[in-house]
């Protein structure tokens, strides 16, 4: 074939050209370490890399927010298993209350240290985790859970919110316990019940309801389950008119109880129907309405404070030694319901940690898989890519030198 | 032969080498010539002369002067060196776009796993201020990448214009110097009587291959010599010695588009944009028809997708400071978007009044296409819609008078507002294409981040079985639950258990009086130990109750008395989106039981049926004797009965109870079962019956009564309920919606008496089930009918990109080697070879000595000849 002379160069410079560009190319792969450095090099590869990438990141959150849950669930762990402690030695105080040799004064000091013991244990039942929420009252977080009443009881103002976390794209986990779960619905030995202000009073400030307790365990049973609403009627009630007044009647059916109809009202009154006693203070409005809530179970800070109160209270006498005795067999009682409810939360706790960590050991195992196809997608054969490289210069020089041997050949040369 | 003529012979032969050598000298001086096609001096040999002896040769004339070229050769050049120009051109825009896309730091793709990383650290802690700006940041810089991608390929759009308008100027003069070649040429032609003027030619030649450089080409030679050139379809470029200019003007129905064409009319174009190809006008066209527009219509739906999404979902929860959710990002639907999405094409007629826009119904079935609408005539109100990337008609038919009228597709709907629109009116739609851009953060307040859900279950602690309500969804919050302004529930609820398997949903606004909702919830059936669920998320589920003559009312003997009725049922079949309607015939004293049971069977039906009877006054004259339902019962106060029926296996089995309040005894058939009563005794023994009607009946000793119960009907959204009527139903039941706007699901095994509260979760500051939903969007499939999360909508687009690019590559490959192929074969013909002219240039050199030697010896032969004849 006939070559101009023009070709010759064009020739050489196209191919000096096309090497310049791969061992430009190897060099960029080499210095960036990536085997695909756009999309249009692989764009399979490309696309993978895309969803491994994304993968990735959500393990590593999930990771993140394992971490999370195990701080929060350790605290739980912690905290719940110091109250347990603690209502073991409450559970030892009353044995030994138990004890005949033990006189009223005896007793008191007793109770002296189970008062100690209640505040110790409302303090952790208020926990507060790192981000300053309290552990315990559900999705009110900002809610202090256990705070005395204006009777001096505990009640619970949380709710039964109970938060969890995304630990697997498809597993979450509990990461907190509702303080009503926890430590209020336990069962109960006897039949008791619970005061409740209705929301919707409109007194202001409001009045307040106060459950003193079961007087006579018999009659309370038959009521059982019936739940009672005492309401405030309207002034034109009473006799003589014009006084604050309640009726108390059953709440499935209205039926009055035990002719409790327009009672005259004085803050503080014992209020007494169906073997149960209680109190309301304060200045009700009209309208205004308080229910006592016959319950199976009994909140453990309500049980210790009945055991410290009989303790304090009793005295040596036959009568009250008989009662004694009979607060203290509810109060193991109650007091081992209460150790069974926190190690079955302990166990369940233990059992979601145990699940976090075999989630973690999942993700660590998926990270370590993904990065290593992340690696094989896009990572660099260094290997390959030097001896390339070697290869490819070396072509460039001989390209460079055999250009400059051959373009300096001109038959002019000889015609001087 | 005479001594001249032999001189005259070396003459020409020396003539004839001395322009053989300046042919090649003029070679070598033009060896880097570009376009440069090198030129032969072609001899002939005159015709001989007769002299007796036979013909004399008369030397040697030049005959012209050839240029070694070839046409074919030269257009296959032309021709690949156009498509080369193209696939380079368009390789490395393509490059750009590529990069960008799957880039770190402009790629959406990090973008949005660091949003929803943020949202997971916020779940982990709601109330955490920090987490929740970091979501509000997150979300910023998410709009940011999406705006700075949108802007790129904007940038990108008004690159290739730019190009464009230069190119075509540059075509426009290129055309503009050949047409003036053209006429040098012809010129030429007829002055060399027929002799080619090479140079002048080469000069053609070369303007033509620049020109193909920038716009694919196809030439037609003429026999004057000149050359016409023609573009795209066969449009003249060039006709010999005049030109036409090629025009860009803004598009008419999009103005981010240039047109590019040749004139058409008075100052008007023929748009020739989708034709062109080849040259480095053809690369930017082609990218900017197959890469851009779709690019940017795919990032548009990306963040349609996206902010419709979270937008939802956001507006369900509940934020720090118990409000309900707002906007997270710009509403999709906002004026200005719904605007934007219509371009009113500037060449409809006026009056210039037409207003319409468009608003999305559903991210989950957009495409990424353009749309086209056009009222195709003749009447005014006929339209066709087509959608651009398939060409497909998606609608076609009348427009309704009556404005506002909408045409509804893929996932988007055209309101037509008001105008005149009229037949040759065409607009162009485009739901996706401003998405990026329009995609703007709309909560700023880290507090207004909704990541709790507005509602809360409680459980009565005195319940005595397991059962556990929960929170199920939350569908609508524009329902008339969540209407009170103050964060309240309206009404909050009252779940309360009747009995293991039955329980009254009630307004629990009053806590010590719970009245029923409305419509009423009452003694509906719960499954023990199976997740039950209660209310419906079908937002158009209605309920039609049994408000018959008959329904519910007590009937003298031991039947009920209903007559036989048959229901007509409705409803559209979703896949075949045809109705179906469907009979249920019920038999005469059917008990409301049995009916519930039949219509449970429809599709879409689910009935709940109960029988209340309430009995009083209780007159023993001294032999009364009470039977329910067959089974006897003692006692003679209310509260004897109510405890007998309570203690009678047979009936609590079936589902009968008692309760009292210590004057009136209700019994309750919880599964719609009638209730009959003998009456047993004598004329003073009698008992009040008041069945559900309210209706009040003494019934005496020695007589049966029987009460029917009631029946609540719901169907799913688009199903019809009618009755022949006059028994349980009355022929045109009015249906009532029950949606709520949540769900609920209910566990385990309460019994009679447990209670669960439904309430606004006021204070819910720790709760992040909202959260949790959001977080959950990543990994759902929102787009593409459901069919991509938004990370595989974008890794779709990355890797269409790619593998496009990766296409073009091997095409541009191709096309460099068929360009250095053909540039070779003109090259290896037309090249100056120097070697090859430096042994010509001795040939041709010899050959000149020798014919001076010829002259040297005819002067010789002449000078003899003088020497004889003078001697």
């Amino acid at each position: 074939m006939r070559l101009s002379t023009g070709q010759v160069f064009d020739r050489g410079i196209t191919s000096m050209q096309d090497v310049q560009g791969q061992v430009s190319r190897t060099q960029e792969q080499i210095s960036t370490q990536r085997r695909v450095l756009t999309p249009a090099d692989d764009p399979v590869a490309a696309t993978h890399i895309l969803k491994v990438n994304e993968e990735l990141s959500q393990a590593e959150q999930y990771q993140k927010n394992l971490v999370v849950f195990n701080n929060r669930s350790k605290l739980e762990e912690v905290t719940i298993s110091n109250v347990a402690n603690t209502m073991q030695r409450i559970r030892e105080l009353t044995l030994q209350a138990g004890n005949g040799s033990m006189s009223a004064a005896d007793r008191r000091l007793l109770a002296g240290e189970i008062r100690e013991r209640i505040e110790q244990v409302a303090n952790l039942m208020n926990t507060r985790d790192a981000a300053n929420e309290y552990l315990f009252s559900g999705f009110q977080g900002g809610q202090k859970p256990f705070v005395k009443d204006g009777s001096g009881n505990y009640v619970y103002l949380g709710d039964e919110g109970r938060r969890y976390l995304q630990v697997a794209s498809e597993t979450a986990l509990a990461v907190s316990d509702s303080g009503k779960e926890l430590f209020v619905d336990i069962p109960s030995s006897n039949r008791t019940f619970y005061t409740e202000a209705s929301p919707v009073n409109t007194a202001q400030p409001a009045a307040s309801i106060a459950r003193v307790g079961v007087l006579d365990q018999a009659t309370f049973d038959a009521f059982y389950p019936e739940d009672a609403v005492i309401e405030f009627r309207p002034l034109t009630e009473s006799t003589p008119p014009g006084l604050t007044n309640f009726t108390v009647r059953n709440r499935s059916d209205n039926q009055i109880i035990g002719g409790l109809q327009n009672v005259t009202y004085a803050s503080g009154q014992d209020i007494i129907f169906q073997g149960i006693k209680l109190r309301i203070n304060g200045a009700p409005a009209v309208g205004d309405a308080f229910f006592v809530q016959s319950s199976d179970k009994q909140g453990m800070l309500t049980t210790m404070e009945e055991l410290s109160l009989n303790l304090e209270t009793l005295t040596d006498v036959p009568a009250d030694r008989a009662t004694l005795e009979t607060v203290l067999n509810t109060s193991l009682v109650n007091l081992d319901n209460v150790i069974t409810r926190l190690s079955e939360f302990q166990g369940s706790l233990g059992a979601r940690l145990s699940t976090a960590e075999s989630v973690e050991s999942l993700h660590e195992d998926f990270t370590l898989v993904s990065q290593k196809a992340l690696s094989d997608l896009q990572d660099l054969d260094y290997g390959e890519a030097i001896s390339r490289l070697s290869m490819q210069t070396m072509v460039l020089e001989a390209a460079q030198q055999s250009f400059s041997k051959i373009a300096t050949l001109s038959l002019f040369n000889f015609l001087r | 032969m005479a001594g001249s003529d032999l001189l005259n012979l070396a003459v020409a032969g020396m003539n004839a080498q001395r322009s053989i050598l300046g042919t090649i000298g003029h070679n070598i001086s033009n060896a880097n010539t570009e376009g440069y096609s090198r030129q032969q001096v072609v001899l002939e040999t005159p015709p001989p002369q007769f002299s007796g002896g036979g013909y004399f040769g008369t030397g040697v004339t030049q005959q012209t002067i050839r240029r070694l070229a070839n046409d074919y050769v030269s257009s296959q050049l032309r021709t690949d060196n156009a498509i080369f120009n193209e696939m380079d051109t368009y390789l490395g825009k393509m490059e750009s776009v590529d990069n960008l896309l799957a880039d770190a730091r402009t790629g959406m793709a990090p973008g949005m796993q660091q949003f929803f990383s943020a949202l997971q650290t916020a779940a982990n802690d709601p109330s955490s201020l920090p987490a929740r700006q970091l979501v509000i940041s997150q979300g910023n810089s998410l709009v940011d990448r999406f705006h700075n991608l949108d802007q790129r390929l904007r940038a990108f759009n008004m690159e290739v214009n730019k190009q464009v308008t230069s190119l075509a100027a540059r075509v426009t003069a290129l055309a503009k110097s050949i047409a003036e070649m053209n006429q040098e040429v012809t010129a030429a032609v007829g002055a060399g009587q027929g002799n080619m003027p090479n140079d002048l030619l080469d000069k053609r030649d070369k303007l033509l291959k620049e020109l193909s450089g920038y716009i694919g080409i196809q030439t037609v030679g003429q026999d004057d010599g000149s050359v016409n050139v023609l573009i795209s379809k066969g449009q003249a470029l060039v006709v010999g010695k005049s030109y036409n200019p090629l025009l860009t003007k803004a598009s008419a129905d999009n103005p981010d588009r240039l047109d590019v064409g040749l004139p058409a009319g008075v100052d008007g174009l023929q748009d020739a944009s989708d034709n062109l190809s080849g040259g480095q006008l053809g690369g930017y066209l082609t990218f900017r028809n197959e890469v851009l527009r779709d690019a940017q219509n795919t990032l548009g739906r990306l963040a349609l997708g996206m902010a419709d999404g979270i937008n939802q979902q956001h507006a369900l929860g509940m934020d720090l400071e118990g409000r309900l959710g707002g906007l997270f990002f710009s509403d999709i639907n906002d004026s200005i978007a719904t605007k934007g999405r219509v371009v009113l094409d500037s060449s409809n007629l006026p009056p210039n009044d037409r207003s319409l826009n468009v608003s999305i119904t559903d991210t989950s079935l957009l495409t990424t296409s353009d749309y086209d609408l056009d009222f195709t005539g003749p009447a005014n109100d006929l339209y066709v819609l087509r959608r651009r990337s398939d060409n497909e008609i998606v609608s076609q038919g009348v427009i309704s008078t009556m404005f506002p009228s909408t045409i509804s597709v893929d996932g988007f709907t055209i309101n037509l507002v008001a105008g005149s629109f009229q037949a040759g009116d065409h607009f162009m739609i485009q739901p996706v294409h401003r998405g990026a851009v329009n995609m703007e953060m709309a909560i700023n307040r880290n507090q207004s981040l909704a990541l709790a859900a507005p509602l809360r279950t409680l459980s009565s602690t005195q319940n005595r079985g397991s059962g556990a309500l929960e929170l199920n969804t939350v569908e609508d919050v524009s329902t008339q639950a969540f209407a009170a302004q103050s964060g309240a529930l309206s009404p909050p609820l009252l779940i309360r258990f009747n009995s293991a398997t039955s329980y009254d949903i009630l307004d629990n606004s009053d806590p010590k009086a719970p009245v029923a909702l409305i419509p009423p919830r009452t003694e509906r059936t719960f499954l023990p130990g199976v997740e039950n669920d209660i209310f419906s998320s079908d937002s158009g589920i209605l309920e039609v109750r049994s408000e018959g003559a008959l329904a519910g009312a007590l009937n003298a003997g031991a039947n009920n008395g209903y007559p036989a009725e048959t229901f007509t049922i409705s409803r559209v079949d979703t896949l075949s989106g045809s109705v179906v309607t469907q009979t249920v015939n019920t038999a005469l004293n059917a008990s409301a039981r049995t009916v519930a049971d039949q219509l449970n069977a429809v599709t879409g039906l689910s009935a709940n049926a109960y029988t209340r009877m309430k009995v009083g006054n209780i007159v023993d004259g001294g032999s009364l004797s009470l039977e329910l339902n067959g089974q006897l019962v003692t006692g003679l106060s209310v509260l004897a009965l109510a405890s007998n029926i309570n203690n009678t296996a047979l009936l609590t089995n079936a589902g009968i109870r008692a309760s009292t309040d210590g004057t009136t005894l209700t019994i309750t058939s919880e599964k719609g079962d009638d209730l009959s009563l003998i009456v047993g005794g004598g004329v003073g023994d009698s008992v009040d019956v008041t069945d559900m009607t309210g209706a009040a009946t003494t019934v005496s000793g020695g007589s049966i009564v029987t009460e029917g119960g009631v029946l609540e009907v719901e169907m799913l959204s688009g199903m019809t309920f009618t009755s022949t009527g006059a028994g349980l139903f009355t022929s045109g039941p009015l249906p009532l919606s029950v949606f709520m706007g949540y769900t609920l699901k209910l566990n385990g095994l309460p019994q009679a008496g447990d209670t669960f509260l439904v309430d606004y979760n006021s204070r819910g500051s720790a709760d992040n089930r909202n959260a949790l939903m959001l977080n959950a969007l990543q990994n759902v499939q929102q787009l593409d009918g459901k069919g991509s999360t938004y990370i595989n909508a974008y890794s779709q687009l990355v890797e269409n990109i790619g593998t496009r690019s990766s296409q073009i590559k091997i095409n541009h490959e191709a096309s460099k080697g068929l360009l250095e192929q053909s540039q070779e074969t003109r090259d290896s013909l037309s090249g100056v070879n120097l070697d090859e002219e430096a042994a010509k240039l001795l040939e041709h050199e010899m050959a000149y000595n020798a014919s001076a030697q010829v002259v040297t010896m005819a002067r010789s032969l002449f000078d003899t000849l003088l020497r004889v004849v003078g001697a």
